[in-house]
């Protein structure tokens, strides 16, 4: 039996099905979090039962690629029944959906989430007359707690068990106009309004969105966010190292030394040793931090914030959820672009988010500039990062001009984020880390030191030397280079391997060190994000946008390092 | 008038759409049809998108597209 779960953006379609799949679904409080399918297969009820969370959709008839998958899955697999989320507190937006679909005939259960939030604001729903009214069973919800879902798991059987009769079902209006103007009577008989408990989000979005202190805020956050990423990477790093050194030296030791067996074995435990104690130091406060920016809804203040901004780029303040999943990874942020409805737009928004420093570009920037640098290095980087994006989407609109029809984006309220849901956000996304990446960088590792034992090395670092050169770099970097193309987090792990030492300030200079972070934040997108953009745009985009980002990688090196001799 | 040219804290009743049917039929998804009260809430600076209000929903619009959005001032009773 297969379980559709539908509604529109942000409505909690995910977090629903986190709670019975575990988590297994991106979630945010914004739209157009999910873009794609997830299926999973759930207990309900003594009963194996098929799960489906499809991305949010306003309307059956949508306009952009990831609506339209919700229409098509709907529309071509076997769907037995169809669990409609409602958003209780934007109810009668939620309804125009609701009743498209009842003119499906197929079994319907509402689940009116945010039961909570209504109740705050003052809204009394009367669920079993709306029922009444409408033909199909209606349940409370609150996703993010977990309160009633069993109750709609077991309605959602009993719904399929006994096939509705939909002549019982309430007669809809044939366009969007009809079916508007029903969903707000629908709504207006419903819901009685008591006394609202907000004015908060009024009173923090004075603050939050205002024209100076907005700025100034989101420049807090942002630096607020930095420095605890870096400090707690700072405290937990040292230590691994030292552990990890340790166990590698003692390791080797038994295992014959210089011979090619201990070589090996080396490469292996550098490989591990950079996971734990190099990427995971940095990766999982980020990843913790950037959980609860998503749950709370801040992110598309930000887009408002930015949108003026965004529109120089040649894009608009809904392109910038993309770019700010891609400061977690560049996977899920070419995925993102799904939410655009232009197509020049998204080649676009999927051009510049691949030039945003990712988490493993991030293990990059701090175990690098941050460590023998400071902190205000790397913010510098990253500020320094956002402004090449700015120009080479500024540069692109030129070559491809068109009118943008510009940002409609709905401003969610205010949520404080459960832990459980932060967590298993973290939790998902570095398992991913756990599972994909590390096995890589350790595989990696252990090619490389395969290569320096047959002193194969050279070749590559002979190929590349009229790159390095350029940049002023030594020649061993171009083994780290190339093998940062599989996963970004190699350039700094093989880099100690490369040059010999992990403590680069020995060898590298306060130039070089900036040159070579520079250079790696912008070239060539990892393996795992040239498949995406295959996938989504096709070879030739993928191409295209890989040159784009070498050209980029070279100027904006070759730019920090004349600035950097001059200054240095 | 343009809601463009609406001030923030104003109400006003949307009488219609200019542009394309594209446009028109993502601002009915969004839930803006014409008849529609909405109110002003404050504009973005540098010529960011506007925060309206419609139907207990909060929407950021940019301003190319709040250009296109014709509205009479007239009291609402809906908000």
């Amino acid at each position: 039996m297969r379980v559709a779960l539908i509604g529109q953006p942000n409505c909690g379609k995910s977090t629903l099905f986190n709670q019975v799949a575990g988590y297994k679904a991106e979630t945010g409080n914004f739209s157009g979090t999910t873009v794609t399918f997830t299926e999973s297969k759930v207990r309900v009820g003594g009963q194996i039962v098929e799960v489906v969370d499809l991305p949010g959709t306003y309307a059956l008839e949508g306009t952009n690629p990831a609506e339209r998958e919700s229409a098509l899955y709907l529309g071509s697999k076997h769907v037995d029944v169809i669990v409609n989320v409602l958003d209780a507190t934007h109810l009668a937006q939620g309804l125009e959906l609701s009743l498209e679909l009842l003119s499906l005939k197929k079994p319907l259960v509402i689940a009116m989430n945010m039961m909570d939030e209504a109740t705050r604001l003052g809204l009394h729903i009367d669920g079993l007359a709306l029922s009444a009214a409408m033909g199909v069973p209606v349940l409370p919800l609150v996703a993010s707690k977990g309160r009633g879902v069993k109750n709609l798991f077991l309605a959602t059987l009993e719904a399929v068990r006994q096939p509705p009769d939909t002549k019982k079902r309430l007669e809809i209006g044939c366009d969007s106009l009809g079916r508007h103007a029903q969903a707000l009577e629908l709504m207006e008989r419903f819901t009685r309004r008591g006394e609202s408990r907000v004015s908060l989000r009024d009173r923090l979005d004075d603050v939050l969105l205002h024209s100076v202190w907005g700025y100034l805020i989101l420049l807090l956050v942002l630096l607020a966010f930095f420095e605890a990423v870096y400090g707690i990477g700072q405290l937990t790093e040292p230590p691994l190292l030292v552990l990890f050194d340790a166990i590698t030296r003692w390791v080797v030791s038994n295992t014959g030394g210089r011979a090619f067996l201990g070589q090996l074995v080396l490469g292996v435990m550098q490989g591990i040793s950079a996971g734990v104690a190099i990427v995971l130091p940095y990766l999982l406060p980020f990843l913790f931090g950037l959980g609860i920016l998503e749950d709370v809804g801040y992110l598309p203040r930000v887009a408002f914030l930015m949108d003026a901004l965004m529109h120089r780029m040649g894009l608009h303040g809904k392109a910038i959820v993309p770019f700010i999943l891609g400061y977690g990874c560049n996977v899920p942020a070419v995925m993102a672009t799904r939410t655009l409805e232009d197509q020049r737009e998204r080649y676009l928004a999927a051009a510049l988010a691949t030039l945003v420093p990712c988490a493993a570009r991030l293990a990059v920037v701090f175990g690098l500039v941050a460590f023998y640098l400071g902190p205000l290095a790397a913010f510098g980087l990253y500020v320094f990062n956002l402004f090449v994006i700015a120009l080479t989407g500024r540069i692109l609109t030129g070559l491809m001009p068109e009118d943008t029809p510009g940002l409609i984006l709905e401003m969610p309220t205010y949520r404080i984020p459960t832990f459980r849901n932060v967590l298993g956000k973290a939790w998902f996304r570095v398992r991913e880390f756990v599972v994909e990446a590390w096995p890589v960088l350790i595989a990696g590792s252990a090619v490389l030191a395969i290569l320096n034992f047959f002193n194969a090395e050279t070749f590559f670092n002979w190929s590349l030397r009229p790159l390095t050169w350029a940049l002023g770099l030594p020649s061993q970097v171009g083994v780290p280079l190339i093998f940062g193309i599989l996963r970004k987090e190699l350039s700094l792990v093989m880099l100690g391997q490369a040059l010999g030492t992990v403590d680069f300030a020995s060898v590298l200079t306060t130039t070089q060190m900036l040159t070579y972070t520079v250079f790696v934040m912008f070239y060539i997108p990892c393996l795992a994000t040239l498949s995406v953009l295959r996938r989504e745009l096709g070879t030739r985009a993928m191409l295209a946008i890989t040159a784009l980002t070498v050209v980029v990688a070279l100027v904006a090196a070759l730019v920090v390092r004349g600035v950097a001799v001059f200054f240095l | 008038m343009k809601l463009l040219e609406v001030q923030p804290g104003e109400q006003v009743k949307v009488t219609g759409f200019e542009g394309g049917k594209g446009l028109q039929a993502k601002l009915t998804q969004h839930g803006i049809y014409p008849g529609d009260c909405l109110r002003l809430l404050r504009k973005a600076p540098l010529g960011g998108p506007l925060l309206v209000e419609v139907n207990q929903r909060e929407l950021a619009l940019g301003r190319g597209v709040a250009a296109r959005i014709i509205v009479e001032v007239i009291p609402c009773e809906s908000l």
